[in-house]
């Protein structure tokens, strides 16, 4: 006989791995794929390990496309953008939240604010224009600065920088210290879980990123990963699938890592992000 | 240096970056709106006549009710299924952590990577959904599922519902554990049924998160760009052209410059409405 309990714990699991195993399966498929042959890929039903693990789909990709060089735009891009994006982010927030007495403080937060969620769309055609016109079409400034103020990023430190104590930004000033030297010797220090936070959700955003890039950029070199992925996926009558999956896997296992080892990181920024306040 | 002008020495860097690259840009689109322009001759005025013409556009409007349709869903599914495998996952059982990963593991996929990993799913041919269909026995319900007008544009958005769901799981899931385990158990003591506790102890403490998660939801489903782009391009016959799509359509493909301003001038306009709802959503929560 069934207990009431257990039917809700059976019912309580079923639903539970459903989800899971809706979640994985595209994702262990992808793998999977890169590591068979095509005629393997469509059959049914699809066999979780390859019957022989076919690495050349892996150096394959390279002799199409210089695969290696889109790896080292995205990675490279992703980094500088991360790297100006919490400079600027943290100095931003730092003058809103602790120089309270600064004339236009109000108005400057209320634009960043309601600049935060402009689509790029809305920037694109000035900004192409603006590119174009300084030659930069196909560079790497073209493809990190629109990126580098996002208000995203000013609104959760400055919400972070909030809840450290005045007290302790005085105590520094009667001792003597400057006004620079409190930002980066007390304040940067301090607010170094949101900063890691901020920098690893930064990071993942522009190395996925799309739709600028494939505006920006029109030579195989500069293209970035997504871009890269895209005109493979274009042609798709020139190159096989397994190809395609085989950029794609390469492309996500930065993420993977990243991922499981900054696991806390992601969680907390996108909830102080979306939450903080 | 005086100390009045400390502040604006952290706050120039912040503010050049903005004004270049996103006040200057905005006014600048809505300024292209109300001309004509194909990128290379000067660009020439002309009111609002693309507006005129925009509201005349039978693919503006399918692009538009297109957008809202992915809003509806976005809204539908995510949020609710989110909702609940955060309220099955606030409990604490065995490998929890586990499981919280898996469910929002395809977040950190490229909406590119998903757009081509489901466009092989959607495969007529050989494609998983339709093989899974004919192994059991739904062999009349397989289709080309993106070349069919009728179902291109519900397998764009299922796609994006996938990567979509676990987002709002996190943020509920966040939600729930600022939620007091006091309030829950003095509810179970009184003799709350699970649906009671739900729906008027755990669902009213959620609001906050809720709201939060209704707009990045909208948002979200104006972001639809990379996986139009990337499965269907707009197409067949612009069944699932989006208005992000369109825009990027006609100023960079047709170089309509002026009218694809006018689009994006729309997608700001809309976006408008819901950053506004964000804002006092957090202007509240920083009066508390």
């Amino acid at each position: 006989m069934f207990k009431k309990e257990n039917i809700t714990t059976y019912v309580f699991y079923i639903l539970l791995i459903t989800g899971v195993l809706i979640s994985l399966l595209p994702f262990v498929w992808m793998i999977t794929s890169s590591f068979k042959t095509l005629a393997e890929i469509s059959e049914y039903p699809p066999s979780l390990l390859p019957d022989k693990i076919m690495w050349n789909n892996y150096i394959d990709v390279f002799d199409t496309v210089p695969y290696g060089r889109n790896l080292f735009n995205s990675f490279f891009v992703a980094i500088m953008y991360t790297f100006f994006g919490v400079f600027i982010s943290a100095t931003g927030g730092y003058a809103l939240s602790k120089y309270r007495e600064a004339p236009g403080r109000k108005l400057f937060f209320a634009v960043i604010l309601s600049t935060m969620m402009i689509p790029m769309q809305v920037l694109a055609i000035p900004l192409y224009i603006l590119m174009a016109q300084v030659g930069w079409i196909n560079s790497y400034p073209a493809l990190i600065l629109p990126f580098a103020a996002q208000g995203f990023g000013l609104f959760m430190l400055k919400q972070y920088i909030d809840g450290i104590p005045d007290d302790l930004i005085e105590a520094a000033r009667i001792d003597g210290c400057g006004e620079f030297r409190i930002f980066f010797q007390i304040i940067l220090p301090v607010i170094k879980p949101a900063v890691a936070a901020l920098g690893t959700i930064y990071f993942m955003n522009n190395y996925n990123l799309f739709f600028w890039p494939l505006i920006v950029t029109n030579k195989s070199i500069m293209y970035t990963v997504p871009v890269a992925i895209a005109q493979l996926q274009g042609q798709q009558f020139g190159i096989p699938l397994h190809h395609i999956m085989a950029a794609a896997t390469m492309s996500t296992a930065p993420l993977i890592i990243i991922f499981l080892y900054f696991q806390k990181y992601i969680i907390s920024g996108i909830t102080m992000g979306a939450l903080k306040g | 240096m005086k100390r009045k002008y400390i502040p604006w020495a952290f706050l120039s860097i912040p503010l050049t970056f903005y004004s270049i690259w996103v006040i200057g840009p905005t006014i600048y689109t809505m300024y292209l709106s109300l001309t004509e322009w194909d990128g290379m001759t000067a660009p020439e005025f002309q009111g609002i006549d693309n507006y005129l013409k925009l509201f005349n556009d039978p693919i503006f409007y399918t692009s538009l009710v297109n957008n809202i349709k992915w809003l509806v869903i976005f809204m539908a599914i995510p949020v609710v299924v989110g909702l609940f495998l955060a309220i099955l996952l606030s409990k604490e059982i065995k490998w929890a952590r586990g499981y919280k990963a898996a469910i929002y593991s395809p977040m950190i996929l490229a909406p590119v990577v998903i757009g081509l990993i489901w466009s092989w799913i959607y495969q007529p041919q050989g494609g998983l959904l339709n093989n899974t269909l004919t192994y059991i026995g739904l062999e009349g319900l397989t289709r080309g599922w993106l070349s069919n007008p009728n179902t291109a544009l519900y397998a764009v958005i299922g796609a994006a519902v996938w990567r979509h769901t676990g987002y709002v799981m996190l943020l509920f899931l966040s939600g729930l554990t600022a939620i007091s385990p006091t309030v829950i158990e003095a509810s179970r003591i009184d003799g709350a049924s699970a649906w009671q506790r739900f729906r008027y102890i755990i669902l009213p403490l959620l609001k906050p998160t809720t709201v939060i998660v209704i707009v990045i939801t909208m948002i979200q489903s104006l972001r639809a760009f990379d996986f139009v782009s990337m499965m269907t391009r707009g197409g067949p016959f612009n069944s699932t052209n989006v208005l992000a799509h369109y825009m990027y359509t006609e100023a960079f493909k047709n170089y309509n410059m002026g009218y694809g301003a006018s689009i994006a001038v729309v997608l700001f306009a809309i976006m408008f409405i819901f950053i506004v709802m964000y804002l006092r959503q957090i202007r509240k929560g920083e009066l508390e």
